[in-house]
């Protein structure tokens, strides 16, 4: 890092664009499966995706790029910002400035604090208990069954089929019998014995408990729009650093950074909305 | 016109500073800023108190030497001007007006509202030219220039090095001025052949001296006295990646 620090200014901050631009784009995925859990299917698309997300090889790699993303834009942005509040100089100005600036450029490090707290938030909600580090509620689908131990089987069969028995009545399903396993707790899931690795979190009934709570979906809404602060200048702003910056298509890329913005602020912030009004 | 005029003094570079007040009455609204601080500045001598000192020399907008930061704004509150160059006028009669010098670690309080711009000098002298000797004066259109790269050179040449963009910028970045400069030289066939090598050079003195880190706030833009637009940051970017790529 020391090393890094000596990088200039231009290089770090087209770093800092390339990385932001790579983040952009995974809001968009993100948001994306996040929308399937509107779907009225019991989670089903959700599951899915998140399944794919769990699963796929080159998601996992993504995973990992991703990771690193993150914390060299967080690390690049706080360094370029300790930079810049030195720069000012051992005295400030008394009068604060009142030049016109581009909307919402002026406090990026308070909106991407903000976002870093969300993340925070987030991963110890999701991706720790993804990693068993936090506990929280999982999936064990029907096929993957036969994976128990046939001792623990033959020991726990009642609690198990009782696991998946459709408690809601379901007349398409003649058996009442449901393809996952989900919603449950460790205890629960101790009962496919300890060998049993074919679990999986299970993020949709863990997300609709989280934002039954009303302070919760509250706290992740107004985060969201810090989110969408912090895109309504990143967006134009990366392209600027990166040199694009043309008379005809600034204009359209300015006018998009604010679509932009506002549609993943849009496609995020429903889940709660959804949450707080039904 | 009367003012009430709260302005920073500082009586040398190692000293602390603190804004004095100071009435001022009659101003005529035709009156130049800098003629009514050398009226308060006359009233103050002859009471026997230190006049106060700030940075001019041309006062027709176009040497680039006079600053200020006034009421919130580098050069005042009127657009694409200097401060030499703004009236009494863009006032309202019995405002109080807050007067301070350019902030910025790389421009240190000399003394009052003077500060030590040779920050830019040093990074003017790390590229900001061409290398050519000099000899005869050429035909004016020996080289053929489009008349687009000749406009935005020219536009970019427009910078007269006040330093009001790093004044205004939050990040006191000397982005506008260095991307001015280097925008200047590489749209002219004379400046692109050392084009690579020079924005590397500008871009790494000014990091060097202390210069914040451009976050396309456009602050610059908004209060640089010659309209420099922030496409020539853009432009500078681009240099500074196409020369670092090879
Ligand atoms: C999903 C999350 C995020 C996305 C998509 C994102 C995106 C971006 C983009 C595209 C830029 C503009 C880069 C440029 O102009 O060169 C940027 C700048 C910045 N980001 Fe983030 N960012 C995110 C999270 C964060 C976090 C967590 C922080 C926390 C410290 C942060 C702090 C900053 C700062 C300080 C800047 C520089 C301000 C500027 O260039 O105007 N960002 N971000
Ligand atoms: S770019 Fe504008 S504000 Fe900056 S030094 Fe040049 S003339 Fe002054
Ligand atoms: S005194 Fe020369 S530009 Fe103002």
């Amino acid at each position: 890092m020391t090393n890094y620090l000596n990088y200039a200014s231009v290089t770090k901050k087209v770093t800092l664009a390339i990385i932001g631009g790579f983040l952009m784009i995974f809001l968009l995925l993100h948001a994306g499966i996040n929308l399937c859990m509107l779907r009225n299917d019991g989670g089903e698309w959700f599951r899915a995706a998140a399944h794919f997300m769990g699963t796929n090889v080159i998601i996992k790699v993504f995973e990992y790029i991703l990771f690193a993303a993150f914390i060299v834009h967080i690390l690049l942005a706080i360094v370029l910002q300790i930079q810049n509040w030195r720069a000012r100089g051992p005295v400030g100005y008394k009068v604060p400035n009142k030049s016109a600036t581009r909307p919402a450029s002026k406090f990026m490090i308070y909106t991407g604090l903000l976002v870093l707290i969300f993340l925070g938030i987030h991963m110890m909600n999701f991706y720790f208990v993804k990693k068993g580090l936090v506990e929280g509620r999982y999936l064990v689908e029907l096929k993957d069954v036969d994976k128990i131990d046939q001792a623990v089987l033959e020991q726990n069969q009642m609690q198990i089929v009782a696991l998946f028995q459709d408690t809601e009545a379901n007349p398409a399903n003649a058996y009442g019998i449901k393809p996952v396993a989900d919603n449950l707790t460790k205890d629960q899931l101790a009962l496919f014995g300890e060998n049993f690795t074919a679990y999986e979190p299970d993020f949709y009934n863990m997300a609709i408990e989280l934002f039954s709570n009303t302070a919760y979906a509250l706290i992740y809404l107004v985060l969201i729009i810090a989110l969408c602060f912090h895109l309504r200048h990143a967006f134009g702003s990366a392209f600027q650093t990166l040199g694009w910056n043309h008379p005809k298509y600034t204009p359209f890329i300015e006018g998009f950074g604010l679509f932009y913005a506002i549609l993943i602020g849009l496609m995020f912030g429903i889940i709660p909305v959804w949450f707080l009004l039904f | 016109m009367d003012f009430t005029l709260k302005i920073w003094r500082q009586a040398g570079p190692k000293v602390k500073g603190k804004f004095e007040t100071y009435p001022i009455k009659g101003i005529s609204p035709d009156c130049s800023f800098l003629e009514m601080i050398d009226i308060l500045n006359e009233s103050l001598v002859a009471k026997g108190v230190e006049p106060v000192c700030f940075d001019h020399d041309c006062r027709e907008g176009i040497c680039g030497m006079c600053s200020l930061y006034i009421n919130g704004h580098p050069h005042g509150p009127d657009s694409q001007i200097t401060t030499c160059q703004l009236h009494m006028r863009k006032f309202q009669d019995g405002d109080t007006i807050w007067i301070e010098p350019w902030r910025s670690a790389a421009f240190p309080v000399i003394k009052d509202l003077v500060v030590d711009r040779q920050a830019f000098d040093k990074i003017v002298q790390a590229g900001g030219y061409i290398s050519a000797t000099t000899g005869g004066v050429p035909d004016a259109n020996a080289i053929p220039i489009s008349k687009k790269n000749a406009d935005t050179a020219m536009d970019a040449a427009a910078c007269i090095g006040c330093g009001a963009c790093v004044a205004a910028c939050k990040n006191a970045s000397a982005m506008l001025f260095v991307s001015a400069k280097v925008s200047h030289f590489a749209h002219l066939p004379q400046g692109k052949i050392e084009a690579a090598k020079r924005v590397q050079a500008m871009v790494k003195k000014m990091d060097e001296l202390g210069f914040g880190n451009c976050t396309n706030t456009g602050a610059c833009e908004a209060e640089c006295p010659k309209g420099i637009k922030i496409s020539h940051i853009a432009k500078l970017n681009r240099e500074f990646i196409c020369a670092k790529l090879g």
